[in-house]
């Protein structure tokens, strides 16, 4: 069976109608219920996702392990650790006591640079492990 | 709608859809939809029919959204091609009308052939009753190939089938579709 060139061309331009957007614009009506249906699925997700937040906090290590990863890691968290020890043991060191550690030298203490008053980085990341 | 939601993929769409986003629905639906119903129309040639199965296509979509894989193989649309597909199947197998006329066969002289419809109806009438004469699976491959524009590739996934059966199948379906159709001059639009 021969088909003509004029017949090829015109089953091209019939292709080419069928593919205008107008050819398979969808309803309102359907457009409507499609859109139902994805807002129906969408709220039972998210009853299943509030229903299972322990399982998910379990299973991913625990609520530290959460903040820890929120930080950047025990690295990242160890600064934090650090400036907050830090603040508790000036807080700690009360005047009467710095003084007698120092043997009375105050007026040394007052211009001591209150940095060697901290532990050491070391002896802070020994602490937070 | 934020314009930068516009500039994701469907794939992106999917995942953000699965977390409640609402304008992800409304853009998955714009743009696979038409698809969807596309398709399902030249393949069933009936319009509820169509509807029915671009809807049933879309809910497992959305159903679908919460394991997608953005990175496998199929792009949502290929995938819901295949949906489409597969439902048509269905839905033909059903009514009895799967296998479609053999491109040989000669209809009843009290049935209406392509020529017949074209004296009362528009060029895409004439288009559909042509694709109805086609066997199924020639048809949803021309309809995907020459309608839906898809690479013979994702027709392959789509009909769960090789690449060269793709080609063979669409090659067989044009030349019935020509066959069909020639001599229809009004139709072609090369009419006098």
């Amino acid at each position: 069976m021969v088909h003509d060139g004029k017949t090829q061309d015109g089953l091209e331009m019939l292709f080419a109608q069928a593919r205008s957007p107008e050819a398979s614009e969808p309803s309102p009506d359907l457009m409507a219920r499609v859109l139902a249906d994805a807002a129906q699925v969408q709220a039972e997700l998210a009853q299943q996702s509030a229903s299972a937040p322990s399982q998910q906090m379990r299973k991913d290590g625990g609520i530290i392990a959460g903040v820890l990863s929120a930080m950047g890691g025990w690295f990242a968290a160890s600064g934090v650790v650090a400036a907050g020890m830090a603040g508790l043991v000036l807080g700690f060191y009360i005047p009467d006591q710095v003084d007698m550690v120092l043997n009375g030298q105050v007026s040394s203490f007052i211009g001591e640079d209150a940095a060697n008053l901290l532990p050491g980085f070391d002896g802070l990341m020994a602490m937070a492990e | 709608m934020d314009p930068a939601l516009q500039t994701l993929d469907d794939d992106a769409l999917m995942v953000l859809f699965a977390h409640g986003d609402p304008s992800a629905a409304k853009l998955l639906t714009t743009r696979l939809l038409p698809r969807a119903l596309g398709h399902a129309r030249r393949v069933l040639g009936n319009e509820a029919e169509a509807e029915d199965v671009a809807q049933e296509a879309m809910l497992k979509l959305w159903k679908a959204a919460k394991d997608w894989d953005q990175g496998g193989a199929a792009r949502p649309s290929t995938w819901l091609y295949r949906v489409v597909a597969n439902l048509c199947v269905d839905r033909l197998r059903k009514s009895g009308r799967a296998v479609g006329l053999d491109p040989d066969f000669d209809p009843a002289d009290d049935a209406p052939g392509p020529q017949e419809m074209l004296e009362h109806a528009g060029r895409m009438v004439a288009l559909d009753a042509a694709l109805a004469q086609l066997p199924e699976r020639q048809r949803q491959a021309v309809v995907l190939r020459h309608i839906e524009g898809l690479s013979n590739p994702e027709i392959a996934l789509a009909l769960d089938i090789g690449v060269e059966a793709v080609e063979s199948l669409t090659a067989r379906g044009k030349r019935a579709l020509a066959a069909a159709l020639q001599g229809q001059k009004e139709a072609l639009g090369y009419g006098t």
